[in-house]
């Protein structure tokens, strides 16, 4: 044992121990979040990675030609002597129609979000380890994506957020991850929550808006978007549908079962908004791009002590939470912050939906 | 026109320096990981490429590392394990380092334990992939479920990461004869004798 210890190659060892720690607090520290030899080697890899992801589409495909609907097995019926051929077209035709409805959902959401900086991008990897549908995307910060910008579906969907970023590559959390939060509202009843998950709900592909009270009105069929508090996600990015409400066996909160409108395990082009009005702004002013909540490891819009305060009670809500307007339950906040009207730095002023406060 | 410019006093070419065989077969056995670890992590972090069952996957890297120190012993195993970790960590959202670490230290033991203690063979392999693989779940849920709060931890193990790690092992006598047999080919194509001595 003695000589083993002795020996160079256990002293190459911890060398070389030491310097991948090192590495990984170089991670931590700086804003990528990637450290260098990671960088360096998923830069090189990921051609290869997207070589393969186009390959499994091909497969991918093909299953979806043994379950063709009737309309494109009437296509074939009328195509006949030339299956294979017309095989090969419906497969580009299906490529670039996924293609064209993306830049028609992009186009719509400039037309409607004029301060949007939106980069596309495809799916080109998934984390095996998690099973919360984390994947990379084959775009990166030569791009102008950088940590903390979110990533939407089709017509404003919200899909998740980057959480690490290399030149080439970036890979993105999404709302079935636990570590992740996103404050919202419920557009009917105007009440405030934070969405957030555990393994359960999102083995089924849903997530949970936690924080509300035990009397909420909110209901099975309201629709959640982001509230735009923290200045992460703007506003009014639909979040999903709730399916159910039901009381917190942990506290005296409540919560609603919210199934994302779009199947986040099945996404294979996404959006990524680079850059809006208010990015960076939290509501209650000052800007904390820089700031712990926007570079925290896990990303999140409200702290994790925000989220213990507002489950154990409604008593509780930190400096970042916007109290709600006056048709629905309000948080009494701990730093008595009163119902201020958004800074205009961060509202659009666009013809977006209007701050609920002001109504 | 080419010029040749002479070396040494008498203005004759130095020698070509052929690589011996030993050191083709070196080169070789290391192409060869390399292109296993990349299409294990390909495999393994595409999205459909790779069959899951009910949502489970496998972690191809993780038996394929564990047969990889076992035949690349020494300091170049722990490089090849710790480019695997690096081509995971690439693909992960969680704490970035955190795979080529594990794999850098389950390779430093890997050669211990075949240096002092184990043979190589089939079951020696099983063993240590076993017990690699379960050791990277359990401190995987821990760190990544269990401290961060999650949530419906003991589920999840139960669901998710303790059928990952079963699944994964199946691969380890899938893995070990492939490189068995293939490094037996590259012996017999490349095999030792001493090296040639230079005139």
């Amino acid at each position: 044992m003695r000589r083993f210890l002795q020996s160079i190659w256990f002293k190459i060892l911890a060398v070389l121990l030491v310097i991948l720690i090192a590495l990984t607090v170089v991670a931590g520290v700086i804003g990528s979040r990637s450290s260098p030899l990671t960088a360096v080697t998923g830069t090189v890899t990921e051609p290869l990675a997207y070589a393969v992801t186009v390959v499994g589409k091909g497969f991918r495909q093909i299953g979806l030609f043994l379950k063709r609907p009737s309309d494109y097995e009437k296509q074939i019926k009328e195509l006949q002597g030339q299956v294979t051929e017309y095989q090969k077209e419906l497969a580009d035709y299906e490529s670039t129609k996924e293609r064209l409805n993306l830049y028609e959902d992009f186009l719509d959401i400039k037309r409607e979000n004029k301060d949007y900086q939106v980069t596309a991008a495809t799916v080109i990897g998934k984390d095996a380890s998690h099973n919360y549908a984390t994947f990379i995307l084959n775009k990166g910060t030569l791009s102008n994506i950088r940590v903390n910008d979110p990533v939407i579906c089709g017509q404003g969907q919200l899909v998740g957020v980057v959480t690490k970023t290399a030149p080439t590559y970036c890979v993105v959390s999404t709302l079935l991850d636990p570590t992740i939060s996103v404050s919202a509202y419920d557009i009917r009843t105007r009440e405030n929550g934070y969405i957030t998950n555990t393994s359960k709900l999102a083995a089924k592909g849903y997530c949970r808006m936690s924080g509300l009270d035990r009397a909420t009105a909110v209901s099975k069929g309201g629709i959640v978007t982001t509230a735009g508090v923290g200045g992460i996600y703007p506003r009014d990015l639909i979040i999903g549908t709730v399916r159910d409400v039901r009381n917190d066996d942990h506290d005296i909160s409540a919560y609603a079962v919210v199934k994302p409108n779009v199947a986040i395990a099945e996404v294979n082009e996404v959006l990524v908004i680079t850059s809006f009005k208010g990015q960076g702004i939290s509501v209650t002013g000052g800007t904390d791009a820089e700031g712990e909540d926007a570079t925290s490891p896990d990303v999140q819009e409200s702290t994790e002590e925000d989220k213990d305060n507002s489950s154990s009670s409604s008593a509780a809500s930190t400096s970042q939470r916007v109290t709600t307007s006056r048709r629905a339950t309000t948080f009494s906040s701990t730093t008595a912050e009163p119902t201020t009207p958004r800074s205009t730095t961060a509202a659009p002023s666009d013809g977006t939906p209007v701050d609920p406060d002001d109504e | 026109m080419a010029v040749r410019i002479p070396i040494g006093e008498t203005g004759q070419k130095r020698p070509r320096r052929h690589l011996t065989q030993d050191q083709k077969y070196t080169y070789s056995m290391r192409a060869f990981f390399v292109f296993l670890i990349l299409v294990a992590g390909l495999l393994q972090n595409t999205p459909h490429c790779f069959p899951t069952i009910m949502g489970v996957h496998a972690y191809l890297l993780l038996p394929l590392a564990v047969c990889i120190a076992m035949f690349e012993k020494g300091l170049y195993g722990v490089i090849l394990s710790v480019f695997a970790g690096t081509l995971w960590d690439v693909s992960t959202a969680a704490l970035d380092g955190f795979h080529a670490v594990f794999f850098l230290l389950a390779a430093g033991l890997i050669f211990a334990l075949m240096n002092y203690l184990m043979r190589n063979n089939l079951v020696t392999a099983l063993l240590l992939s076993a017990g690699v693989i379960l050791l990277y779940t359990m401190v995987h849920w821990l760190v990544f479920n269990v401290l961060r709060g999650t949530g419906d931890v003991f589920w999840r193990l139960a669901r998710y990461d303790l059928p990952a790690a079963g699944y994964s092992f199946l691969f380890t006598p899938v893995f070990y004869p492939i490189i068995r047999s293939v490094l037996k080919k590259l012996r017999a194509k490349y095999p030792r004798h001493p090296a040639p001595t230079v005139l």
